[in-house]
């Protein structure tokens, strides 16, 4: 009875299905938050002949004949595509509209990336993210500055009291990626690259490939409720028709059984 | 009458094959790229039967089947389109596959979600790279196009085209997994007719209804094989009960 095995695979595998979809559903309203998705393959083969094989009579097989074992997950893919851009008003709210990731230095001193443009200022001034990661590179706006510009090229100029002309402070970089979906999530928003993700390559918004930034803005999630509860639908429906394959060979083997009275 | 029992006990072990095939296809339901397995029977080792009666030729009674026998085949059909908006997937709209160069030589598939490796090589979601005509296709940033000919296009420049290859008998290719064929000694063909949609995913050819009614069809079949068995059984009980009050 292969048949019990296979079909539990399809069952563990839904069961990831909608794991996933959970936490795009949770993350539905998380600024920069990038959904997933469970992808699936065929599992191994056991073949019982194979085609292109001598027959007994000297002749070719045709068709072989191969029973496949189940399905797995071949990977659990991030989808970059650009979220809702929500207005808040906000100085030091930032999105990105394009490609590229802001830059930030994690405290063991690390870099990791993020497209959650919500930041604010720490007690010297710098601008990190809500977690208190400073941005990369550092800028420090002034304790005495009335008004923060960002402009869409990145640079952030301020307004001093006492100065007619606003004061350039720095220019905000972005990083972008050869394969942005082999970055690794490790939560609150952050990637970190990893082998398959390739360097960081660095450049200014508006630069070739790069995106531009949109101030007082924030990119919402890029869930979508509608498709999530349809996919919800799928993987638990699947998971019932895969069930009903284990409960009909599990009565077949009980028929079996019953043949010895 | 003891032929008969080994013929219905055949036909049991040929149901748990169905019913096997069945549970593949249902775990594979949202499987990009799936192709349905597929159970056909037939029967195998028709024997002749006569009736020897002393120095008589002996007269034909008839033709018995010895059981039924399975084959496992692949549904090569045409799954449904699904639209994802992902530049990078594509799905083969025709009897076509992409080629994939996997270390233990070329592959072949029908799964047309693609990516980029730190190479920015056009890979499959294992790492494998997709062949283009001239081997991988390595794609430079900007805007990606890819044609319904299988023409790659970044901001405008052609970059390479994916090469689509068919084979004279599809169903002679070996599954490998992870949405891969072997070509088993088949020579591929640049496939002719095989349209490439951007954007889209060829979803599997399971038809969820046709496999429930297939599995209903399959355990009923199962349990009559069972019920003959049993009667098969019986007969010989009472027989052997006959020859007991006889003695």
């Amino acid at each position: 009875m292969r048949a019990l095995w296979t079909a539990v695979t399809g069952m563990i595998a839904k069961q990831l299905d909608i794991d996933v979809i959970a936490n795009n559903l949770a993350n539905v309203n998380t600024p920069g938050f990038k959904k997933s998705r469970a992808e699936f393959q065929d599992l191994i083969y056991q073949t019982l002949r194979l085609p292109g094989s001598t027959q007994a009579e000297g002749l070719l097989v045709p068709t072989g004949s191969q029973v496949g074992l189940g399905t797995r997950t071949s990977a659990i893919s991030k989808l970059f595509s650009q979220g809702d851009f929500v207005q808040t008003g906000n100085l030091l709210d930032l999105a990105i509209e394009g490609e590229g990731f802001f830059q930030v230095q994690l405290p063991d001193g690390t870099m990791a990336y993020t497209r959650d443009g919500s930041f604010k200022l720490d007690a010297e001034g710098r601008i990190v993210t809500s977690d208190g990661y400073p941005l990369q590179p550092p800028i420090t706006i002034p304790r005495e500055a009335t008004h923060i510009a960002i402009g869409a090229d990145g640079t952030v100029t301020v307004n001093l009291p006492g100065q007619a002309v606003p004061q350039q402070v720095g220019r905000i970089e972005l990083a972008r990626f050869a394969n942005p979906e082999g970055l690794s999530s490790i939560g609150r928003n952050l990637f970190t690259t990893t082998a398959a993700s390739g360097d960081a390559a660095v450049g200014a918004p508006g630069a070739e490939g790069f995106g531009t930034l949109a101030q007082g803005f924030l990119e919402m999630s890029n869930v979508k409720v509608v498709e999530e509860m349809v996919r919800m639908i799928i993987a638990q429906r699947a998971y019932e028709a895969t069930s009903k394959a284990v409960s009909t060979a599990d009565e077949m083997w009980g028929m079996a059984n019953n043949l010895k009275r | 009458m003891i032929r008969g029992l080994y013929a219905a006990a055949r036909a049991m072990a040929s149901e748990i094959t169905r019913q096997d095939a069945l549970a593949f296809n249902l775990a594979n339901v949202d499987t990009v790229g799936f192709k349905r397995a597929l159970v056909v029977s037939g029967v195998e080792g028709e024997a002749l039967l006569a009736r020897f009666q002393g120095a008589q030729p002996a007269v034909p009674i008839g033709r018995l089947a010895m059981g039924p026998v399975q084959e496992v085949v692949t549904d090569f059909q045409q799954g449904p389109l699904q639209e994802t908006g992902r530049d990078l997937d594509i799905a083969l709209v025709g009897q076509g596959f992409l080629v994939v160069q996997t270390p233990s030589g070329l592959a072949y598939t029908r799964d047309g979600r693609l990516g980029l490796d730190a190479q920015r090589r056009l890979v499959t979601r294992d790492g494998h790279p997709v062949l283009g005509m001239g081997g991988p296709l390595v794609v430079p940033p900007g805007r990606l196009g890819i044609d319904a000919g299988g023409n790659v296009v970044v901001n405008g420049t052609p970059v390479g085209r994916l090469q689509v290859v068919q084979f004279p008998n599809p169903s002679g290719l070996v599954r490998a997994g992870g949405g891969l064929y072997l070509a088993a000694g088949q020579e591929p063909q640049q496939a002719q007719g095989v349209t490439v949609r951007q954007g889209f995913l060829e979803g599997a050819n399971v038809e969820p209804v046709v496999e429930m009614a297939q599995m209903l069809a399959g355990l009923r079949a199962y349990e009559a094989g069972q019920k003959a068995i049993l009667t098969m059984d019986e007969s010989v009980d009472r027989l052997l009960q006959a020859a007991r009050v006889s003695a």
